[in-house]
């Protein structure tokens, strides 16, 4: 009865041995990055395919030891099998992860914007290594918001692949440069900031001359009642009301003024308006 | 036998060219004055200008070529890409020496047909009538600089090569400010106005679904002409989208759709809208009449001019639009006219006027 | 006698039913992943029920899209529901299969899907899913790897013409 016990054991332990020596065939990392070269260790020969979320990369192997893989070949973050086929087929599974921050995706919302509006700016940034894989780990990302030169730095730590803010708009119009940034990893967006409608206070027009057949009337610098002017090419309708009827000229505001020509009277009512603002009144001609 | 032939031949050749020559040598008498207004214009519809010229008076005082532009057209407008379709004439008042003749043109147009009603003096020359055809004058504008600061908008849009976190320029926010269903003639008619309320140009498009009590839809149009496509920022247009033959009592609901879009735009030309008024027109229609001042420097070929009616609550009651067939040249007034139902016109309150154009050497257009 | 006959008839059945019950499951694994969608942790913007619902149908699709790719070796299931990084890696993944005779077969037990992320304008939503995958790698017919296992996917998904595509599809260990 010992010697079968003595045999009995002396073939677990074999067979553990193989087992064990058979396990050496394939030795995968424990801590693979994307990008960065890695070494698998086989043994004897045969081929080895590694299937990974975006790639599959296979070498052919003879005299055992390692095969290297390249840190440009290995391009995918995330879950790869190693198998090996050949003397003996083993397979296993490793883990890869993402390089270093090398491409930002930012979204910013929207490309115009009024001024002076609390949170409608919206930044959002997914952050990628340089192989398109999604960096999972906090990661600060700065977000800047600029109007000429003059603006808002914030720093916000990305969690589980995103960083996100919204932002107040400026009370100055004008092209805000918005910037997302992560180490020297950088990109630009641009969010117009457009002035509001005219300020009823400051809309007024006046003659600024006449022709022979025509009055010509201009208004003031157009502003919002922050101070902006309001966009070039916003319509202004001047409206000349006398005995021959009703003239009107859509005119468009260029440089901060807009400017009509209407027909010369004696006699005549000039309005103006923007949208739903209304400027001054002016008679011109007898009375 | 080969002498024969060649007689036969000769004669059948001179016969011809007899033939060709009566034919390109149409009579040039007419024997009533409505029979001269349609024999010239007979001729015109053949675009045979000189022999419609023949028809006109000598006291005309216009020149063939002056004649030809007249009715041709000049500068690039409409009535370039017109042709004439009918003449209608009734004769309005006749004397042994003169008569008037009341002539109704219709041309077809590529934006359909444009209609013009003349009163043409017909006078009798030498035993036959003759039309006096009142030329149009031929405005020169005087040799000038017109300083214009043009204003455009130009849009870079997404690479193709940009991925999903590159920003794209939105599209305009505009919005519809009203919409107001009537009956009209057998139709159902919806109407009201549409503005661009950002600060960039807009492409837009409003349409309207019918959908009947079991919710059912019936019927889509869109506003095609009676809609300003093109509007700048903070501009309103009016819309008109009609659908003949359907009674407001068949309809449950209205679903209006449109479709704003950025694009490129030029904020010239500027025209003025001078002298509006509501009047009766030669036939005893009303027509909303007025001339249209193109201030900027360069010729308008086609305006567009769309009128907006509104009750005295300020509603939308009627839109309607016309084409001037007349290019408009730099600063040189040009007349208009629109129709307004006459069963609305005591209910106008007042309107508003906004052109349209399009310019062959514009590159929105 | 009579015993006898029932006895091997209800054999016979139950034969039957062990053999066609793994293959329906397997039909019906293949053709329609279980996507269990959760919305509540959603931020900053709240997901609207036409999204999730949407989300829902556009995810499944896109794992039946996987599937359906990686043991044909075919592109157009992806084309149609994957964008962007997602789209070129899986692209490359089809193409480097068929150039070594791969192929990949992935049995679906389905997804427990957690909303983490919804922009602000509504174009991206970021998911995070427990999902429940068999695979097994081919070598022409012969199988040379088989696991089952929980794997973690982070997804973006954003908002396409006529649905969601998925832009990101990354799994990470836990």
């Amino acid at each position: 009865m010992r010697k079968v016990i003595y045999t009995g054991l002396i073939i677990a332990l074999c067979w553990f041995a193989e087992d064990c020596a058979r396990a050496a065939e394939l030795r995968v990392p424990q801590n693979a990055v994307a990008g960065q070269p890695l070494s698998i260790g086989t043994s004897g020969s045969g081929t080895l395919y590694l299937v990974g979320p975006g790639q599959v990369i296979k070498k052919e192997f003879k005299s055992g030891g390692s095969v290297d893989i390249k840190g440009e070949e290995l391009r995918s973050a995330g879950r790869w099998i190693a198998v090996v086929r050949g003397d003996s087929n083993r397979s296993q599974v490793f883990w890869v992860k993402p390089g270093k921050p090398g491409k930002l995706n930012f979204l910013a919302r929207p490309s115009r914007v009024p001024v002076a509006r609390p949170n409608v700016i919206s930044g959002v940034t997914f952050i990628f290594d340089q192989y398109q894989n999604l960096i999972l780990d906090p990661t600060p990302v700065n977000f800047n918001l600029s109007v000429g030169g003059a603006g808002t730095t914030k720093t916000v730590t990305s969690r589980e692949g995103v960083a996100w803010i919204d932002s107040a708009s400026a009370p100055k119009a004008g092209a805000a440069q918005f910037v997302a940034s992560v180490d020297d990893t950088s990109v630009a967006r641009v969010v117009q900031q457009v002035a509001a409608d005219p300020c009823e206070r400051s809309f007024r027009m006046h003659v600024a001359g006449h022709t022979a057949q025509n009055i010509i009337v201009e208004t003031d610098p157009i502003r919002d009642c922050s101070g902006n002017p309001v966009p070039d090419g916003t319509i202004v309708t001047f409206i000349q009301t006398d005995k021959t009827g009703k003239s009107t000229v859509d005119a468009r505001i260029k440089k901060d003024t807009a400017r009509a020509e209407l027909p010369a009277s004696d006699n005549a009512t000039i309005t103006m308006a923007a949208g739903v603002v209304l400027g001054n009144e002016l008679h011109v001609g007898g009375r | 036998m080969g002498r024969l032939l060649a007689i036969i031949f000769g004669a059948l050749t001179v016969g011809l060219i007899a033939v060709g020559t009566v034919h390109g040598s149409k009579t040039t008498h007419a024997s009533t004055p409505d029979g001269a207004v349609q024999a010239m214009f007979d001729n015109v519809k053949g675009h045979d200008w000189h022999g419609a010229y023949a028809f006109v008076a000598p006291s005309s005082n216009v020149d063939e070529g002056g004649f030809t532009r007249d009715l041709a057209g000049r500068n690039g407008s409409l009535r370039t890409y017109s042709q004439l379709d009918s003449v209608n004439t009734r004769v309005l008042h006749e004397s042994e020496n003169e008569a008037t003749v009341r002539t109704e043109i219709k041309y077809a147009t590529a934006v359909g047909a444009s209609f013009e009603t003349r009163d043409l003096k017909v006078v009798k020359d030498d035993g036959t009538w003759k039309v006096v055809w009142p030329a149009e004058k031929e405005v020169n504008v005087p040799p000038q600089v017109i300083p214009v600061n043009y204003l455009r908008w130009d849009i870079i849009w997404r690479g193709a090569g940009d991925d999903w976190g590159a920003q794209n320029v939105e599209n305009p926010n505009c919005r519809i400010l009203s919409m107001h269903a009537v009956e009209r003639d057998g139709a159902l008619i919806i109407m009201g106005e549409v503005v661009n309320e950002d600060t960039v140009p807009a492409f837009i498009s409003v349409g309207a679904v019918l959908t009947d009590s079991s919710g059912k839809d019936i019927a889509e149009e869109s506003s095609f002409d009676k809609l300003s496509h093109v509007l700048l920022p903070k501009e309103v247009s009016p819309y008109r989208i009609d659908f003949p033959g359907i009674k407001k009592a068949d309809v449950k609901s209205v679903r209006m759709t449109h479709n704003w879009m950025l694009v490129p735009a030029s904020a010239d030309p500027v025209i003025a809208v001078l002298h509006q008024r509501i009047e009766k027109d030669l036939t005893g229609r009303t027509v909303l009449k007025g001339e249209l001042l193109n201030e900027s420097g360069q010729i308008v070929n086609i305006p567009h001019v769309l009128a907006t009616f509104y009750d005295n609550g300020g509603q939308v009651i009627w839109v309607s639009d016309a084409y001037s067939d007349h290019a408009l040249l730099p600063q040189t007034p040009q007349p208009f006219s629109v129709a307004l139902r006459d069963d609305l016109a005591a209910n106008v309150h007042t309107y508003r006027v906004t052109v349209n154009h399009y310019s062959l050497n514009s590159r929105e257009n | 006698m009579k015993l006898a006959r029932i006895l091997i008839l209800s054999a016979g059945v139950a034969l039957a039913i062990s053999g066609v019950a793994p293959l329906l499951e397997r039909i019906f694994a293949d053709s329609k992943p279980q996507v269990q969608l959760n919305v509540k942790n959603a931020q900053p913007r709240e997901v609207e029920d036409v999204t999730q619902n949407a989300i829902v149908r556009d995810y499944t699709l896109a794992w039946q899209a996987i599937s359906t790719s990686l043991a044909n070796n075919t592109l157009q299931p992806l084309n149609e529901n994957f964008a962007g990084f997602a789209l070129d890696k899986f692209t490359q993944r089809v193409k480097d299969q068929k150039q070594n005779g791969l192929t990949t077969r992935i049995i679906d037990h389905g997804h427990k899907v957690d909303a983490i992320f919804y922009s602000p304008d509504g174009a991206a939503i970021e998911l995070k899913d427990t999902a429940s995958i068999e695979t097994q790698v081919l070598d022409g017919s012969t199988v040379i790897h088989s696991d089952q296992a929980q794997i973690q996917y982070y997804a973006v998904l954003t908002g396409a013409e006529d649905r969601w595509k998925v832009r990101v599809l990354e799994s990470t260990a836990k």
